[in-house]
């Protein structure tokens, strides 16, 4: 098998035997469950409570009325749906963040990077083995939260819009973005200032037009959050462009990286 | 062919601390070389840079005449650090079939050679627990599995032996022994100097990062002087030599004057030969490694 397959195996096994971060992952799932619970039972109080429920139920209003009302109902579920993204989205990022700021940082912590790479292993393997593994987990980490997204919509018999179906896809994509960031910034900073830093050095922060545009990831487009609460759909082109701008930002990050990883003493 | 070799290799860390100043160093295919220095002298660094782990500041290294940084030097090579840190989340076999794998041998051969090591290196029983609840003792044999997974042309140990008890200890020197016989070089890095006296062929100390000697044993102590041993010697000769700094001793038919350095020597054989002494045989005086040691540290302390 190729090296860098190994170490991207190893790594998943690694990640995985981190109590830290599978409750971390566990907790953020956790919290979004219990969101969603709480959001079922407020939008049944809600429409329990309401005598615009009772209303449209018996007939009392105009059919003006009645629709006006069903859009609010809708409104509701759709700005229910895009909070829960935006939870699994955050929950996302700061994963990425912590995968990634501490892949090589923890094997250099613990000197077990010694025995890798005193075997045939390049360092580009090593790390690229590194990266491959967190989003791995990255990846499991969205297609759970995905399926959590689905079940949401059918326990609150929400409608699944266009947006919505791709959120998790999105988000995936933002992580790996998010990920090559930090990964070269933990090789330049102590990890935790690397995760903050990675965290904000997003051109979304800065106001357009900005310099900082071109040298730095953009993740507003990834956001989606707004789409989905405005039921707008969003484009399959979209995704695509979208899909090759994050791989093409995470490769550039990975090549400084790696630039920079081959460079510096590992002690 | 020198398996290893440094030309003015040098290290500066960042904030100035210089680690090493122009090594130049030999190690040829077969032998074993025991790499001597007090604590900071610049072995570990040696080691890194042989490794490829820190880039030199000055230099290079070459491991089987290509530069360290060649990633396929490092597959006939076996790495034992001081302190061995392994995955702890593997079992011990799963871990080195694991770096067989890494080394590029084939699955069968992984597990084959995972449960040889295993067997000579007594974690038969532990072989399936998970390395976290293996004791220091162990963790530093499964270590010596791992650097011998695929039978390396070169094996680099960082104090091999410092977490063991006096029979792992024997053990081993019984491997580096069994090593040596079939011509594998091992570069070993030890403070326990009778270890390396018994089992290396030749040694280097360095101290402050430069390279005070470096030879074998008999090389590094051949300037003490010798032994001589001649038959019963008449008075005219006992009062010549109580002239001198030797040292006499009378037993039986033999007698033995003791020289310490190699003028006194040449001085004593040549009052024997005006004498007409018979000279049974001169035995070189050797220098324990721990003297050589302390002479080299010593002396620089000194200057």
């Amino acid at each position: 098998m190729n090296p860098t397959l190994l170490v991207a195996v190893d790594s998943i096994r690694a990640l995985l035997h981190r109590r830290l971060l599978v409750a971390l992952m566990l907790a953020l799932l956790g919290l979004t469950a219990v969101f969603s619970v709480t959001v079922t039972k407020v939008k049944k109080s809600i429409l329990e409570a309401s005598e615009l429920a009772a209303g449209i139920s018996d007939g009392e209003l105009t059919e003006a009325e009645q629709e006006q009302a069903r859009q609010g109902i809708d409104q509701a579920g759709s700005f229910f749906l895009a909070g829960f993204y935006w939870f699994s989205a955050f929950g996302g990022t700061v994963v990425a963040l912590f995968i990634c700021c501490t892949a090589v940082a923890s094997d250099l912590r613990r000197g077990t990077i010694h025995m890798i790479l005193a075997k045939p292993v390049t360092r580009s393997q090593f790390l690229i083995g590194k990266y491959c593994g967190a989003i791995a987990v990255l990846f499991g980490y969205s297609l759970l939260a995905g399926i959590a997204l689905v079940i949401f919509t059918q326990v609150n018999d929400l409608e699944l819009n266009l947006a919505a179906q791709y959120a998790p896809w999105l988000m995936f994509c933002q992580s790996l973005m998010v990920g090559s960031v930090a990964m070269l910034l933990s090789l330049l900073l102590h990890p935790l200032l690397a995760a903050v830093v990675a965290f904000f050095a997003s051109a979304g922060f800065f106001s357009s037009p900005n310099p900082l545009f071109f040298v730095l990831p953009s993740y507003d487009q990834f956001n989606v959050f707004g789409l989905i609460m405005n039921g707008r759909l969003i484009a399959l082109e979209d995704i695509l462009t979208l899909t090759i701008y994050a791989f093409d930002v995470a490769a550039i990050f990975l090549l400084l990286a790696l630039w920079r990883f081959r460079s510096r003493d590992l002690i | 062919m020198a398996v290893i070799r440094t030309e003015t290799l040098g290290k500066t860390y960042r904030g100035g601390t210089v680690a090493l100043r122009g090594l130049d160093l030999e190690v040829h295919a077969g032998e074993v070389f025991g790499f001597l220095g007090p604590n900071g002298a610049g072995k570990s660094t040696t080691i890194r840079l042989l490794l490829n782990f820190i880039r030199p500041s000055g230099g290079a290294a070459y491991l089987f005449g290509q530069p360290v940084t060649c990633a396929q030097t490092r597959k006939e090579l076996g790495y034992l650090p001081e302190s061995v840190q392994l995955h702890s989340y593997y079992s011990g076999r799963r871990l080195l079939e694991f770096y067989a794998s890494l080394l590029g041998l084939e699955r069968a051969d992984c597990s084959r050679r995972a449960g040889e090591l295993l067997e000579r290196l007594g974690l038969r029983e532990a072989a399936e627990r998970r390395i976290s609840q293996y004791s220091k003792g162990m963790l530093q044999r499964l270590g010596m599995a791992q650097a011998l997974i695929n039978d390396p042309e070169l094996l680099i140990l960082d104090e091999p032996t410092s977490n063991l008890d006096p029979v792992a200890r024997r053990d081993f020197r019984d491997i580096l022994l069994d090593l040596k016989a079939r011509g594998k070089t091992v570069f070993v890095c030890s403070h326990i100097l009778s270890e390396v006296e018994s089992v290396c062929d030749r040694v280097a100390i360095l101290q402050k990062g430069e390279l005070k000697r470096v030879g074998t044993l008999e090389e590094l102590s051949g300037a003490r002087g010798a032994r001589i041993v001649v038959g019963r010697l008449p008075a005219a000769v006992i009062e010549a030599l109580s002239a001198t700094d030797a040292r006499l001793t009378l037993k039986g038919r033999e007698s033995t004057i003791v020289c310490d350095s190699q003028s006194l020597l040449e001085h004593v054989r040549q009052v024997l030969d005006d004498l007409g002494v018979d000279v049974k045989r001169v035995e070189p005086q050797m220098q324990s490694l721990e003297e050589i040691f302390f002479g080299a540290i010593d002396r620089e302390r000194t200057a």
